[in-house]
């Protein structure tokens, strides 16, 4: 299904190890489909996305469909690109900034690195070549707090060019879309409905989609399930088939839990929530990413 | 025979649960503890996680920061979830030379940055509560949760990162001639770190400047009492009688994170118990039939009807889907195994359908993490 997003900048954020990567991939292939020329953003090293569409990525950029570039940036990048071509402070900062002293500067005021890197993506929305640009955050312990970088940041630097970075950051991420990627285990069903609650808190902001990934889906839909019944009462007293009705029990009973979380983010916090399929697959690759972003 | 988990509990004082997030770390620490207790250990778990998870997985829906006595049926157990910035706090005041020094720290901006956001705080501050509950002796075992972290040598690495931040050497070299030559006039200083100060005040203002140099002006007269607690603590974590268990998952991307921390805790000299392997997914395929033959030996009439085979054949295809993705997990743990030159064997504990979320559950856990 094409996926209608009116917003120039979407933020994909999640915890690890529940497929963000591979979801912001399917979103932007799901975009391009539409015609829709997307930039991918990711901001770890190395990139995971790139070895999804077997490129070596040793490039900054690179396209990986007609309608899909890569861009795989960490803040040592941000800072050459952007910090020091386009607010152009000249070479003799160059000097400054590889200066223990600057190092210091950045380890006892958390958040200039990531607002560096948030500045430097604000310079792309500029860019009049891209419909989108999708931003893969990083996974951190809160999904949260790179999107609460300018703000906090705001609370101890109050002028010069970081503190009007930091304010051009706050108010791009007001107009973004935020999409949401978790898996249907309480724990992660758990911090969902943290960072729903912290996201209207602290921005006043709404996630646009729950992405639920990893869904498995029972092997019949609901009219088979009359003939899976009889099925399993003639071959569960067969020792030979014992383990697999079993192994049907166990994802009947994830899938019970699954519609209950769904249910509970559905009614009590008022999201859209996308389930995603569970993909069997030893590999990402297009083809998978490609299967998922239809399922968008 | 025993598996290391009960050789573990049984020998030493110390265990530290590493593992990324998301792995069932808290859980696992909160049911080895119950364990632990259950067996006459007078035992206490920590656990420094801003998501209060193990408060959870304990049936308590608040946890203050106090230590708490959970009741048990047979052992003595208690818990404490610590909140990393009042750990750092009291550091401060223990090591602080005065009553007024620790009042400017504490209300320094850069200090409540610091406290909260650099990078390793919250696994220094958690080594800091385990030496003090060591120290104490009060305990025959503690259980230290490890704070959530990326990537799971993270915590290994912490102490390196704290101290090198804390080194008073760079408030000498840039801060404080630079705040003393801002009295005497910048022109005479033009080396490049007063440069580099120069282009800081310029892109974030003198503020954040000045508060940097008061932080570390403060922090200069309890540097050796910090440095000497730190030194106290990694001694500690080295001893004999510590213990760190790696709490991962099969899937590719955590085991090869575990190789690392297990590489990097040898390299340290770091005493390592063992790897637990959490939600791993079952295998439900035991025997291998024939299903056409299998129809027509015990003459099953339902299969006549083409829906009911299509659905059967579906079924079947699904659940070697799911086995294949279990015999790729064992292979991985194996070849891990094989690759580390472990002589452990790894605790396996499957992908469960019920969460664990009391007491009770707990409990259930023991069957995978000490029957094997």
């Amino acid at each position: 299904m094409p996926i209608n997003i009116k917003e120039k900048l979407i933020f994909i954020t999640g915890k690890g190890g529940v497929g963000k990567s591979t979801v912001a991939c399917a979103l932007a292939l799901n975009l391009a489909h539409q015609g829709k020329k997307c930039l991918l953003i990711e901001l770890e090293k190395p990139s995971s996305i790139a070895a999804f569409f077997n490129k070596k990525n040793k490039e900054i950029t690179s396209q990986l469909t007609d309608h899909v570039d890569l861009k795989t940036m960490d803040y040592a990048d941000s800072f050459k690109e952007y910090v020091l071509k386009k607010i152009k402070i000249g070479f003799l900062y160059h000097l400054a900034f590889e200066n223990r002293a600057w190092q210091v500067f950045l380890q006892a005021c958390p958040g200039v690195k990531e607002l560096i890197v948030l500045g430097h993506i604000w310079y792309f929305l500029k860019d009049e070549n891209y419909d989108h640009i999708l931003v893969d955050l990083p996974a951190t312990g809160h999904s949260l707090s790179y999107l609460k970088v300018p703000q906090h940041i705001k609370k101890f630097i109050t002028m010069g060019p970081l503190f009007e970075i930091a304010c051009k950051v706050a108010d791009m991420i007001q107009n973004s879309s935020i999409f949401y990627v978790t898996i249907p285990e309480k724990m992660a069903i758990s911090e969902t409905r943290d960072f729903i609650l912290h996201l209207k808190q602290d921005l006043a902001l709404k996630p646009r989609n729950i992405f639920l990934n990893q869904c498995l889906k029972l092997p019949f839909n609901e009219k088979e399930k009359i003939i899976f019944d009889k099925i399993e009462k003639t071959l569960s007293t067969y020792p030979e088939f014992s383990s697999v009705f079993k192994g049907i029990n166990y994802i009947k009973v994830l899938k019970d839990k699954l519609e209950e979380y769904h249910e509970h983010l559905t009614s009590r916090h008022k999201c859209d929530i996308v389930e995603l399929p569970f993909i069997f697959s030893d590999k990402w690759g297009h083809e998978e990413l490609d299967t998922l972003s239809t399922s968008l | 025979m025993k598996n290391f988990l009960e050789s573990s509990i049984e020998n030493k004082k110390i265990l530290i649960s590493c593992g990324s997030g998301g792995v069932g770390k808290t859980t696992l620490s909160a049911s080895l503890a119950c364990y632990a207790a259950e067996k006459g250990k007078k035992t206490i778990v920590l656990t420094i996680d801003p998501a209060r998870r193990l408060a959870q997985a304990l049936g308590f829906e608040k946890f203050s920061n106090k230590i708490q006595k959970i009741e048990l049926k047979k052992g003595e157990l208690y818990a404490a979830m610590l909140d990393t910035k009042q750990v750092f706090n009291e550091l401060i005041q223990t090591c602080s030379p005065s009553a007024t020094i620790t009042k400017q720290i504490l209300s320094n901006p850069i200090y409540q940055h610091v406290s909260d956001g650099l990078t390793g705080i919250h696994e220094y501050m958690a080594c800091a509560k385990l030496y003090e509950f060591y120290s104490k002796n009060e305990y025959d075992l503690i259980i230290l949760d490890t704070p959530p972290m990326k990537k799971a040598f993270e915590f290994l690495e912490a102490p390196e990162r704290i101290s090198a931040f804390f080194d008073t050497n760079i408030f000498h070299w840039f801060l404080k001639p630079y705040f003393r030559a801002g009295q005497m006039g910048l022109k005479f200083m033009f080396k490049g770190s007063s440069l580099a100060l120069k282009v800081i005040e310029h892109f974030s203002g003198l503020e954040v400047l000045r508060s940097l140099h008061d932080f570390f002006l403060n922090f200069e007269g309890m540097y050796d009492a910090f440095t000497e607690r730190a030194t106290s603590i990694y001694k500690t974590l080295r001893s004999p009688n510590t213990g760190f268990l790696l709490i991962t998952t099969p899937q590719p991307h955590r085991y090869l994170e575990a190789a690392t921390f297990y590489k990097i805790l040898k390299q340290k000299k770091m005493p390592f118990e063992g790897f637990i392997f959490n939600q791993v997914f079952p295998q439900w395929i035991t025997s291998k039939v024939s299903i056409p033959h299998f129809i027509a030996e015990h003459n099953l009439t339902l299969f006549k009807d083409e829906r009911a085979s299509e659905v059967l054949g579906k079924m079947l295809d699904y659940i070697a889907d799911l086995d294949k993705l279990a015999y790729k997990e064992k292979i991985a743990v194996k070849l891990l195994n094989e690759e580390l030159g472990m002589t452990t064997t790894p605790i396996l504990v499957p992908k469960l359908t019920e969460e664990v979320d009391d007491i009770e559950g707990l409990f259930k856990l023991h069957q995978y993490l000490f029957k094997q």
